[in-house]
């Protein structure tokens, strides 16, 4: 015990730093994206061979090759489009409303302290409530259209964009209060310059949860009786018991998360590059 | 060029003034009765023991703090110099990350609405001067802290102030470039006629620069000792070994260690 204590703190046998993500080098990355790529293949190759062995019926458990093979003849027969859109537009719409709205509202509190005092423990009760359960409420009061749809994802949306909004431009920072009354700044010259481009690294991390609640609020509002989209149409299979079916359009929302994600993150490093550099 | 304090309008006056951040009882006092008349485009140092309240000081003067007592007046009315006539350094950069060198450099003009094509004729000469030239479309955490310290002196003399403070703003520059920039700065008040009050904890750099210095004392931070620096005008870098500046360098030395024995 002694010795290896020894041996591990003695001066002439430093101990390497491990090595972080920044020491990785090129080949090394590359070796990793390989060994990603593998397990996928591995994993998918057991579930194929599990579902071909008949252990599990096959109707339960489909090979991947079937999946596939249903993705791709969905995609040649453009089943998929229509409800694509139908589900897109929806969660686009009501996120756009939603930012709209939080910003707005997040900057209208953040001015009047004193209604957002009042308000605040409202906000805090309804950010901890998972509002997608409010949706088949919302379908029996506003229908099965897609309005129904875009007024979920819009109250899924609309907490975290308004928090973060909030939270942003409550930022004290006592060396930039200093600066503007230093150079005679208004109200709104503080909030123009000062107060409004240092909240955006949490706005954006506001809009970037609330993008992928967004595609979540569509899908669930399908799924509890909003008509059209992506969501009806996994519904219909699961009926029709058509287990690839369901499978292939997973697929497609695993993408679609994936994409929104990619998306927001590039949105994000743009705006807010100054801050990623200084913390 | 000596400023002769009986006869030189005052243009800023400190008189009686305490502060304490929290507390109203002695111990809690950061100021205590601090008296202090600046005249019209003198050169004033502070110089005293981190923690002695020099930051404090310059800010009740500047207006960026309130005092608890006393009374702090500027061009004889009570108060203290109008943004536009004032220039402020912080004793951190305080620039704002979203913002380019350039941007930041011209933020009091954009605020004050000022004309833009004269500041930023301003802010050319200012980088030129202050050693920036080719970082202007940089981000301030793409410069060293030397470099930041620096756009933040170009961001306070942009629009050519009164009134100048500044607070250790050579503090994380290496000896070379500091004694440049007390050349420049020199230079600057001779120009401009500016009154600037100086925080610094140098004390060559005080004798260098100032028409007179306040040495402070801590635990309260109160005025210990205030010494005429009757150097002629314009000084060089011979004046470092001038006799008569080592004198003064000693005498403030000396206060100093007073403070500290009493
Ligand atoms: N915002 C604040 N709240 C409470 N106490 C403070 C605050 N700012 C400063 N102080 C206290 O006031 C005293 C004087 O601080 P000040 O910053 O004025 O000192 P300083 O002379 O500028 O020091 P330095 O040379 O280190 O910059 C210190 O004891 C400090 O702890
Ligand atoms: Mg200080």
């Amino acid at each position: 015990m002694t010795t290896d204590m020894n041996s591990v703190f003695n001066a002439e046998n430093p101990i390497a730093p491990p090595a972080g993500d920044r020491s990785q080098t090129r080949s090394t990355r590359l070796v990793n994206a390989g060994l990603s790529v593998l397990l996928l293949i591995v994993a998918l190759g057991a579930v194929e061979l599990v579902s071909r062995s008949g252990l599990v019926s096959i109707l339960l458990v489909p090979p991947p090759s079937a999946i596939f093979a249903t993705l791709v003849n969905g995609i040649a027969s453009g089943i998929y489009w229509e409800p694509l859109l139908n589900s897109l537009s929806a969660a686009f719409g009501g996120f756009l409303i939603a930012a709209v709205l939080g910003f707005a509202i997040g900057g209208l509190l953040a001015s009047l302290p004193r209604l957002e005092r009042i308000v605040f423990p409202y906000v805090v009760a309804f950010q901890s409530t998972p509002m997608i359960a409010i949706a088949p409420l919302i379908i029996i009061w506003v229908g099965f259209g897609i309005q129904s749809k875009i007024v979920v994802v819009m109250v899924v949306c609309f907490f975290p964009i308004l928090v973060n909004t909030l939270q942003g431009l409550r930022l004290r920072d006592r060396d930039r209060q200093e600066l503007a009354v230093a150079l005679g700044a208004n109200r709104w010259q503080v909030f123009r310059y000062i107060r409004l481009p240092g909240s955006m690294p949490y706005v954006f991390a506001g809009l970037h949860v609330s993008a992928i609640f967004a595609l979540i609020g569509a899908i669930v509002a399908e799924f509890v009786g909003a008509r059209g989209g992506l969501g009806t149409m996994m519904n219909e299979q699961r009926a029709l018991f058509n287990v690839p079916g369901v499978f292939a359009i997973l697929i497609i929302l695993m993408v679609l998360g994936l994409t929104v994600n990619l998306l927001m993150k590039a949105l994000e490093k743009r705006v807010t590059f100054w801050a990623r550099e200084k913390n | 060029m000596k400023t002769n304090q009986d006869t030189a309008e005052p243009i800023l006056a400190v008189e009686n003034v305490s502060k304490s951040y929290s507390g109203t009882d002695e111990a809690s006092l950061v100021l205590r009765s601090v008296n202090l008349t600046v005249a019209k485009s003198e050169f004033i140092s502070i110089i005293g023991p981190s923690g002695c309240g020099k930051t404090t000081l310059m800010k009740i003067c500047a207006g960026l703090l309130s005092q608890t007592s006393g009374v702090v007046t500027f061009a004889g009315k009570a108060g203290t110099p109008p943004p536009r006539k004032m220039g402020v350094v912080f004793q951190s950069a305080a620039l704002l990350p979203w913002r380019t060198v350039m941007a930041n450099i011209l933020l009091p003009a954009t605020i004050q609405k000022a004309n833009m094509t004269k500041a930023k004729e301003r802010a050319r000469e200012l980088l030129d001067m202050l050693n920036l030239v080719g970082v202007e479309s940089k981000y301030p955490w793409e410069l060293s802290g030397g470099m930041q310290q620096r756009v933040s002196i170009a961001r306070s003399l942009v629009l050519e102030p009164e009134v100048l403070f500044m607070d250790e703003p050579f503090g994380a520059l290496d000896a070379m470039t500091r004694e440049k920039l007390n050349l420049d700065l020199q230079a600057i008040h001779a120009r401009t006629g500016a009154t600037i009050m100086f925080v610094t904890h140098n004390i060559a750099e005080a004798v260098f620069l100032s028409d007179r210095i306040v040495a402070m004392a801590a635990r309260p931070g109160r005025v210990a000792d205030v010494i005429d620096v009757t150097l002629d005008r314009p000084r060089t870098q011979d004046s470092y070994v001038d006799e008569d500046f080592r004198e003064i360098e000693t005498r403030v030395r000396n206060s100093f260690d007073r403070a500290a024995a009493s």
